[in-house]
């Protein structure tokens, strides 16, 4: 590249001001929201065009709509006034292109656009007015099957046609369906949401709550807004079509039939969920389902020939037509139907498996449905019902999945005769296993607080697998059932195992953890080995939970004899993965828990391999590496957890971990940004998995804080410890050593912002408390003592700093012979000596402090903020000299 | 114009929200220019930042020099702020001799573009965050040296000598840039010891 003078002056002026468009106009709504609040969508000019202002309706993320008058025509409008693009940017050339194709099209089922122009720098349309509301909205009046039907048809109409002329929708939804007072639909909003790529990103930047005021006449909503009704294609970034119009109309019509969307996400669709109401016409919801249909191929050749296999009017005549053929002619009808039902209509034979379901009365049918539904609204007011829809359709599928599983195994046996009775028996086994767990589950929301509820709809997608029932090898590593005398006892123990899980995935330990002794103790009486494991193992993991890390451990090691013994393999495994991180990690001694994490691996492989464990102990193995002090295997490790969770399930809550502790990591190599990206990542995988309050949320939330802080976002990161410190303090209570090391944070946030007396404070017997919690010799102990060490001598009291500082060592040198803590704590110390006069002893330790960064960061030792506080340092206390 | 601006901020002040909206589409394209290349993603709250300046100190501008100049004077100012609050642990940030590679803020995200202008970019961020500002405003916003004077508050003398300095310290960090062919290390000037992390995370059941 050219450098002389005038090459460089070009360049400099080439390379500046760009339209960076989507970024800059998201900047620029943030900042206007940020300054101006809520107040933006009420700055609008008396007049738009040639149309005079007379009411604002309603907002959204993509403008605002009012109702404004055209004096030439004299008629009212619906004047929608899109935000985002300013001035004549490619995204409003975009736009205006396709609004002005949609002003073309004319329809009784659409909105009428009558002008698309550009006032005041902002596109806007003026449209039909409509008295009326949204078809979510209507659809909360609780209307008749049949009258859904029709309005949907309607609407289903107002979408063939704009098809018919080359039109696509792109962001078909119940917001963009207007039923007005005659209840006629009309579709809105033809074409706005111009590019899915970008639509999706402005979705994350800007979807501030809906809000409308009065009844709601033309809806806006934000541009595309909610990925929810977008086919897989769509979601996947293909351009959108017809047929995704038609896959969105179908999302539509089963959440205003049933209730539910049939997906939980559309990204990988698998068979739609959710039941009609009663007197839905049958043959719509299979119908619907092949408009539903992943592969785009696989829906109707168009809008009108789904609208065709719905339209109950024809098909009515044409079952008159059969009737009057006769029997044959009914026949011929049922095979038509067949073709595109999910389930084959056959008429009943009497089989032996039939009644499975029966084993699920009183656990999921109609009545405790209804009963876990008003839990939910007590347990918590506002979000009960939201939460209780999210996990519902899970646990439906669940609850029908096993009575599935459950029949097949049945008529594989009894029926079929293709398998053997021992194969039926561990089938049966394995499934009333996963009943328990499931029972469990449902049990506890006899008595839910507000922070479980939150929790349950990711503890709903985490029951345990139902196809490991149908898995040889697996069913080959089940222990024997325990002898006749015994087996109710053990029955019980197991249910009331599992409750005491149940109660600790939603987040509720204490409670847990108080009711564990008594059924340990009552496991360890009966003569059965397997469960003598199984008592071990969750008295270890409720231990660890509760910061007894020792007695985890005792337990952990019994639970892997008992386990031993009766060759009880998966079980062995889990134990010796949890072991490992609790050895390696809870108490400190990583070099141990790698060892058993490498025993760990070799039972997976003994029991023929278990992604889950497997992607669960390579996480663990990144904790372990990090706390051993090796900070690139570590990341290497949870770089591989990463990679095998995502072939698993890009959903898992796991992720959000994984993904949180490399966020960590890397920031400790000092790669701040990408541990931002890495940690916002795990944040919104968390939030959308749990509720505010799990204490999950907590441990990324303190992580966030400690990034947030790296990159000098104190207040923000002030916020993030609080907000920590208040749901680990509500779940662990104050003596927890979480609770404890999050106040240790929280001062040294404070040490940085240069509040020594709040630092202080806050540290105040810190490093006591967490050496009664954690040992004498817990790195956590040393850097308390580093940290109170800091306060002293910022503070100017060098005396009393040199005797923590000296403490910190003592602790340090033990509990973390290499870490960059260590390091600090040698430089700091040495500061100090240095102020006191002991120059020769300084020199000493901050050649220590040096030798440690080069033993710890190796290659990322220059340049590195701890290394160049450390020299700042030692070049102060110098020239105080 | 100015004395426009001057309006709009008075009536700002007054609780008219519609000319605080007319006043940051008039400057929002300069404050997004001025920041980007600064501050990574804090760009949104220094221009936010600056317009709340803006309406704290409305009698400082008594239309000595253009707006725009008073207004990139502003943005300065609060970019200064916002580095040494970042600073925490540096008494002094000498901002004639730190770029912004040195605060921390890494160049990753400079908008891909040709390789060539990336580079550029990258060694904008090199030099000193003033010579790094001046450049800007010369070349890009085509401030006059009288402008550029005014908005850092330093004789005109001063500023053309400051240009040129900082020319030549471009093109040296450009060499420096291509020969050493990839990104910078980031480094962050902090902090005292750090407690390591919670890792309740990879749960056990």
């Amino acid at each position: 590249m050219a450098s002389s003078k005038p090459g460089l002056d070009t360049q400099l002026r080439g390379a500046g001001p760009k339209e960076d468009g989507l970024e800059k106009s998201m900047a620029f709504s943030a900042v206007r929201r940020a300054l101006l609040g809520a107040q933006t969508e009420d700055i609008t000019e008396d007049a738009i065009g040639k149309y005079r202002v007379l009411e604002r309706l309603g907002a959204g993320g993509m403008g605002a709509v009012f109702a404004a008058w055209d004096p030439e025509l004299e008629r009212r409008v619906a004047l929608k006034v899109l935000t985002g693009g300013r001035e004549a940017s490619e995204e409003q050339t975009l736009i205006m292109r396709e609004a002005k194709a949609a002003a073309q099209l004319s329809h009784p089922n659409v909105v009428t656009v009558f002008e698309v122009g550009v006032a005041q720098g902002r596109v806007f349309l003026a449209m039909e007015y409509i008295r009326g509301e949204t078809l979510r909205a209507w659809a909360q009046t609780e209307p008749s099957a049949s009258d859904r039907v029709a309005v949907l048809l309607a609407a289903g109409r107002g979408l063939a046609a704009a098809h018919e002329q080359g039109l696509v929708h792109r962001d078909f939804k119940p917001d963009n369906v207007l039923v007005d007072d005659k209840r006629q639909a009309k579709v809105v909003d033809f074409g706005l949401a111009h590019s899915t790529t970008e639509a999706l990103e402005q979705t994350s930047a800007d979807a501030p709550a809906e809000e409308t005021r009065g009844p709601t006449l033309t809806q806006t909503g934000p541009r595309s807004g909610t990925p929810d009704y977008m086919a897989p294609e769509q979601l996947r970034g293909r351009s959108a079509d017809a047929r995704t119009d038609q896959f969105a109309f179908a999302v539509t019509a089963w959440e205003l039939l049933c209730g539910t969307r049939p997906f939980e996400d559309n990204v990988s669709v698998e068979a739609p969920r959710g039941r009609p109401v009663a007197g839905t016409p049958r043959g719509i919801m299979p119908a619907l389902t092949k408009a539903l249909s992943e592969d785009p191929a696989a829906r109707f050749a168009s809008m009108q020939a789904l609208l065709d296999a719905l339209d109950p009017a024809p098909r009515a005549a044409r079952r008159n037509r059969w009737l009057l053929g006769g029997a044959a002619a009914l026949s011929v009808g049922a095979v038509a139907w067949g073709s595109t039902a999910a389930a084959p209509m056959t008429a009943d034979v009497i089989t032996p498996c039939t009644d499975l379901d029966a084993q699920l009365d009183g656990v999921w049918d109609t009545p405790s449905r209804t009963a876990y539904a008003g839990a939910f609204t007590q347990a918590d007011p506002d979000a009960g019902d939201t939460l209780w829809a999210e996990a519902e359709p899970t646990l439906d599928a669940y609850a029908t999945a096993w009575v599935g599983a459950s029949t097949e195994a049945c008529l594989a046996t009894r029926v079929r005769g293709e398998q053997s009775d021992e194969t039926f028996t561990l089938r049966t086994r394995c499934l009333h296993r996963r009943l328990r767990a499931f029972t469990a589950l449902t049990s506890r929301f006899a008595d839910l607080d507000a922070a479980a509820a939150s929790s349950v709809p990711s503890v709903a997608q985490r029951l345990p697998s139902l196809d490991a029932c149908a898995d040889p090898e697996r069913l080959a590593a089940l222990v024997p059932p325990p002898p006749d005398e015994a087996a109710d006892t053990v029955e019980q123990l197991r249910e009331e195992l599992a409750s005491l899980n149940a109660s600790e995935q939603l987040g509720q330990y204490k409670r847990s953890a108080d009711a564990t002794p008594e059924v340990v103790n009552a496991a360890m009486a009966v003569d059965y080995r397997p469960l003598h494991a199984e008592a071990k193992q969750w008295e270890g993991l409720i231990f660890r939970r509760m910061g007894e890390f020792e007695k985890a451990q005792a337990s952990l090691e019994q639970a892997e004899l008992h386990a031993i013994a009766s060759g009880h393999d998966h079980l062995l495994a889990e134990v010796l993965g949890l072991q490992a991180l609790v050895v390696g990690n809870n108490r400190s001694q990583p070099k141990e828990g790698l060892a058993i994490a490498d025993r760990a691996q070799a039972v997976i492989e003994r029991v023929g391999g278990d992604a889950d464990l497997s992607a669960l102990l390579a996480a663990r193995r990144g904790v372990l590496h990090r706390d051993a002090g090796d900070l690139q295997q570590a990341k290497a490790a949870f770089e591989d957890a990463v990679s095998q969770i995502e072939a698993i399930n890009p959903q898992s809550v796991q992720l959000g971990d994984t993904l949180s502790n490399l966020a960590t990591v890397t920031m400790q190599l000092g790669d701040l940004e990408t541990a931002v990206d890495l940690q916002e990542r795990a944040l919104k995988q968390f939030e959308t998995k749990h509720g505010e309050n799990h204490p999950a949320v907590g441990s990324v939330v303190a992580n966030r804080a400690t990034v947030l802080r790296k990159l000098g976002r104190l207040d923000e990161a002030s916020e993030s410890f609080e907000r920590a410190g208040k749901i680990f303090t509500a779940s662990l209570g104050e003596t927890h050593p979480n609770v404890i090391a999050l106040r240790l944070n929280r001062a040294n946030l404070e040490l940085e912002r240069e509040d020594y007396e709040l630092a202080t404070t806050l540290l105040a017997d810190v490093p006591e408390q967490l050496q009664k919690a954690l040992g004498e010799e817990h790195p956590w102990v040393g850097m308390a003592f580093s940290s109170r060490g800091r306060c002293w001598a910022e503070r100017g009291d060098h005396d009393s700093a040199r005797g923590d500082y000296a403490r910190a060592l003592a602790v340090l040198e033990k509990a973390a012979p290499k870490s960059v803590e260590l390091g600090i704590a040698y430089c700091q110390h040495a500061a100090s000596l240095s102020v006191l006069g002991e120059q020769a002893a300084a020199r000493a330790g901050f050649a220590r402090a040096y030798a440690m960064f080069e033993t710890v960061l190796g290659d990322e030792l220059e340049g590195h903020p701890e290394l160049e506080s450390c020299r700042a340092l030692q070049a102060e206390v110098a020239s105080a000299q | 114009m100015s004395s426009n601006d001057v309006a709009l901020i008075e009536a700002w002040r007054g609780g008219d929200v519609r000319a605080a909206d007319t006043l940051l589409r008039r400057y929002f394209d300069e404050l997004w220019r001025f920041f980007r290349n600064k501050v990574d993603d804090a760009a949104e709250e220094m221009i936010q930042r600056t317009m709340t300046a803006l309406l704290k100190t409305p009698a400082q501008f008594r239309g000595e020099c253009s707006f725009r100049t008073y207004l990139f004077r502003i943005a300065k100012s609060e970019l200064y702020r916002f580095y040494r609050e970042r600073q925490r642990n540096t008494d002094r940030v000498d901002f004639g001799s730190v770029s912004v590679a040195d605060m921390g803020a890494s160049p990753s995200s400079v908008a891909a573009r040709r390789e060539h202008e990336r580079a550029l970019l990258i060694a904008l961020r090199r030099i000193p965050l003033e010579s790094q500002i001046l450049l800007e405003w010369h070349y890009w916003e085509d401030l006059t040296m009288t402008e550029i004077a005014q908005a850092l508050e330093i004789p005109v003398g001063t500023a053309k000598s400051r240009i040129r300095r900082a020319r030549e310290r471009l093109e040296q960090a450009l060499h420096d840039t291509i020969d050493s062919g990839d990104q910078l290390s980031s480094t962050l000037q902090n902090l005292d010891g750090w407690a390591k992390q919670l890792r309740e995370a990879v749960a056990g059941g």
